[in-house]
């Protein structure tokens, strides 16, 4: 299918195809040009397009509807070329002085005509003989050379660039530091080809196609040109050769990734513009529901400086949408001109393009520049002030007693009992999780910590304790001396007991479990103590078989007569201890009172069987434990519990009840 | 030495002689002139005739005038002035004494 348009020619209308017409035009310029020097020319051109007309004719007499290209070749074939008309004048050698001065004439005229000779060569892509965008083969008609060298040396400049930076192996050429980053010029090459692809014009028609070939532009050319078939190479055709499959397959790779990146880009741009647009007729409120809220640009800190950005946002938003609109029209433009569904803008137009893309990205940068840091700098005060009000509020709703103590530690210490007491240079920070006992991350015991050895710590808890005789026991561990753990019985005298310095490995609650692991390794371990044994297991293996530094404190004999009040805890403080405190930091867990029935002779604990220790033991229960929190820390069951204590698995429980846990 | 060459010269020579002598015996639009050198083999390119007829014309050797045509515009009817005939007259002899030159070398045996 071929356009057809209608021309007049002297007065005559004739229906002519438009490349037929392209070149009949071309022709008739040619004409003009070469004999617009000539005394006469003009009537000789006009001559010369009455005859075009009469030959027409005489084809629109043989029944023809539309003029097509074949006829207007065979014209100018008839015809002759411009300079072929001229020579058949007299010849060179002077017959009189007008010829003479009329063929001087003549040979300065055979120059500009047809607007080219082989001066006038230009840089053309090769639509039809391209691996990517046809620049090379552009190249190559420009420069000479045949195409595939040019290619080869092409890719391989690009590929040595790139690799000869990995291999080094261009340390030999002279003055090879200077090239900072060889990869930087394979970069270069890759967006010199680009950026060339986008400037050099397409030869799509036959006198482009001549102007690239550097022919002349005469009808005969420009029949040959015409005549030749020029069709987008096929994927299956001329891919003989293997360099040619390998050049068409990194081609056609390379330009799928192009048009990916490119696709990308474009949908990138519009949701550019859509935001901006968003941003320029959306009502705050619809904005907020689809961009969220935020609270810095209500505050004082944006305020105080929008009145100074208005200007320089509204021409962000402008030349944003400039540049962003001509990114993504000159991308959606070439890939539909790529598969032929548009025709290629002008050079003119690409100009343009060029000029306002960059004037945008010059405004869009600019304005960038000039808003970017002042709301950057709004932005930190902002961030700043709200985060020391937060500090302030956080400060205020999380002091207990004077001291501030963060939420879920606080949490921890009030579910448990304890009270903060001292706290001086803690760091703001009283219990801490994660070198647990066993490798359980998740429980927290009390720990300070200070780097300067300064912390005096206090920590205790308070039970009420009936007639009876009680043993406190409870995990510490310290990396230097003087924390202990102490007990005060009613209005007694303190009870110390320091913890040994062992650090955050070993300790003696691992060397002994350590060692029941290793004395039941080949022997079974007795079914009702099952749990238990996994326990010590357990504790064995914690910290990668090195243990956390855990060390049992025991207070044996608590001898009570009346009911009587336990104060005790962990300290540090040396007004209290007599002792300074040397290292940086201790930690306490698994505080625990029993009620030791044969209270006459003190229990003392055996390293080499420590099941006997616990056997008949007796725990006090605290508020807020139910059996099932005390099967768990006594590494028991609540059927056992139950079982041992008469009780029903429902049955509450009350402070201070005895109950026996094996 | 290539004959084309040699012949289109001879031709190029000729051309201006025979385009005279053939408006002498009747004046022609220029389609009827180019399709009487065709016949007669003397024109390669229609286009070389227009740049000669505005040459003789200049010259003064021969004038046009318009006249209008059964079909379309009307069109330049070409004839030879007094000087043409004139011109042409010195032409035929510059022929006869070719002609009797070429002859002579032709057939003198040497």
């Amino acid at each position: 299918m071929k356009k057809n348009i209608t021309i007049n020619l002297c007065e005559r209308l004739f229906s002519i195809d438009e490349d037929a017409y392209e070149m009949l035009s071309t022709y008739e310029q040619s004409l003009r040009n070469y004999f617009r020097s000539h005394e006469g020319g003009e009537e000789i051109a006009e001559d010369i397009e009455a005859r075009i007309a009469e030959l027409l004719d005489e084809i629109k007499a043989q029944g023809t509807e539309a003029i097509n290209i074949n006829h207007v070749t065979e014209i100018i074939h008839r015809l002759g070329k411009p300079e072929e008309m001229d020579s058949l004048s007299p010849d060179p050698s002077p017959v009189g002085e007008g010829n003479n001065k009329e063929q001087t004439f003549t040979n300065s005229a055979a120059l500009p005509f047809g607007g080219a000779g082989r001066g006038t060569k230009r840089l053309y892509r090769d639509p039809y003989d391209k691996k990517l965008s046809g620049v090379l083969s552009g190249f190559a008609a420009y420069f000479g050379g045949d195409v595939l060298w040019w290619r080869i040396g092409y890719v391989g400049a690009v590929l040595l660039c790139f690799f000869g930076s990995t291999f080094n192996f261009l340390w030999w050429l002279p003055g090879h530091h200077f090239y900072f980053n060889i990869e930087f010029w394979g970069f270069a090459l890759i967006i010199a080809y680009i950026v060339l692809s986008i400037l050099m014009p397409v030869a799509w028609n036959p006198e482009d196609r001549l102007r690239m070939k550097g022919k002349e532009i005469n009808p005969q050319n420009l029949a040959e040109e015409v005549s030749q078939p020029q069709t987008v190479q096929e994927p299956a055709e001329g891919q003989k050769g293997c360099i040619g499959g390998f050049f068409f397959i990194l081609g056609t790779l390379f330009r799928w990734c192009i048009y990916a990146f490119g696709a990308f880009i474009a949908v990138i741009s519009i949701i550019g513009i859509i935001i901006l647009l968003a941003g320029c007729f959306m009502s705050h409120e619809t904005w907020e529901t689809i961009f969220g809220h935020n609270d810095f640009f209500c505050s004082p800190e944006y305020l105080a400086i929008e009145p100074m950005l208005k200007i320089p946002l509204g021409i962000f938003v402008v030349s944003g949408l400039l540049f962003l609109g001509i990114t993504a029209y000159t991308i959606i433009h070439s890939l539909l001109n790529e598969f032929k569904q548009m025709p290629p803008m002008s050079y003119r137009q690409r100009i343009i393009m060029l000029m306002m893309w960059i004037v945008g990205l010059v405004t869009v940068g600019s304005s960038v520049v000039y808003c970017g840091p002042k709301i950057d700098k709004a932005e930190n005060e902002y961030h700043k002030r709200i985060g020391e009000e937060w500090d302030v509020r956080d400060r205020k709703e999380n002091t207990h007693d004077g001291i501030y103590i963060q939420a879920q530690e606080w949490e921890f210490l009030q579910d448990n009992g304890w009270r903060i007491l001292k706290a001086d240079g803690c760091n703001d920070r009283f219990t801490t999780k994660g070198q647990y006992l066993t490798d359980d991350s998740d429980v927290r015991y009390l720990d300070c910590y200070d780097n300067h050895h300064r912390q005096r710590y206090r920590a205790e808890r308070t039970d009420t304790l009936q007639p009876g005789t009680y043993q406190l026991t409870c995990a510490a561990r310290a990396d230097g001396t003087g924390a202990f753990i102490y007990a005060i019985l009613g209005d007694g005298q303190p009870q110390f007991k320091e913890i040994p310095a062992t650090g955050d490995t070993g300790g003696d609650i691992w060397v002994k479990a350590d060692r029941f692991v290793r004395y039941h390794r080949d022997i079974a371990i007795p079914s009702d103590s099952v749990a238990y044994g996994n326990y010590q297991c357990e504790l064995a293996e914690a910290n990668d078989h090195k243990g956390y530094g855990w060390n049992r404190i025991i207070f044996e004999s608590i001898r009570i007569t009346k009911p009587t009040i336990l104060r005790y805890g962990l300290t540090s403080d040396n007004t209290f201890t007599r002792h300074t405190w040397l290292g940086q930091w201790f930690s306490a867990t698994d505080f625990e009172i029993t009620l030791v029935e044969e209270a006459k002779i003190p229990i003392r604990e055996e390293l080499q069987d420590t099941s006997k220790v616990h056997k008949g033991r007796i725990v006090i229960v605290r508020s807020g434990e139910t059996l099932a929190t005390i099967a768990k820390r006594y590494h028991t069951t609540v059927k056992e519990l139950c079982r041992l204590n008469h009780l029903k698995s429902s049955s509450p429980l009350h402070q201070g009840q005895k109950l026996r846990v094996r | 030495m290539d004959v084309n060459n040699a012949k289109s010269q001879m031709r190029k020579g000729m051309l201006e002689y025979c385009i005279l002598l053939l408006l002498k015996r009747q004046a022609a639009y220029a389609s009827d002139i180019i399709q009487q050198l065709k016949e007669a083999d003397l024109l390669v390119v229609e286009g070389t005739l227009y740049p000669l007829l505005t040459r003789l014309k200049k010259d003064g050797l021969l004038a046009y005038e318009w006249q209008e045509s059964t079909q379309g515009p009307p069109r330049k009817y070409y004839c030879l002035t007094a000087d043409g005939l004139q011109f042409l007259t010195e032409l035929d002899l510059a022929w006869s004494e070719i002609e009797r030159t070429v002859s002579v070398l032709k057939h003198t045996k040497i």
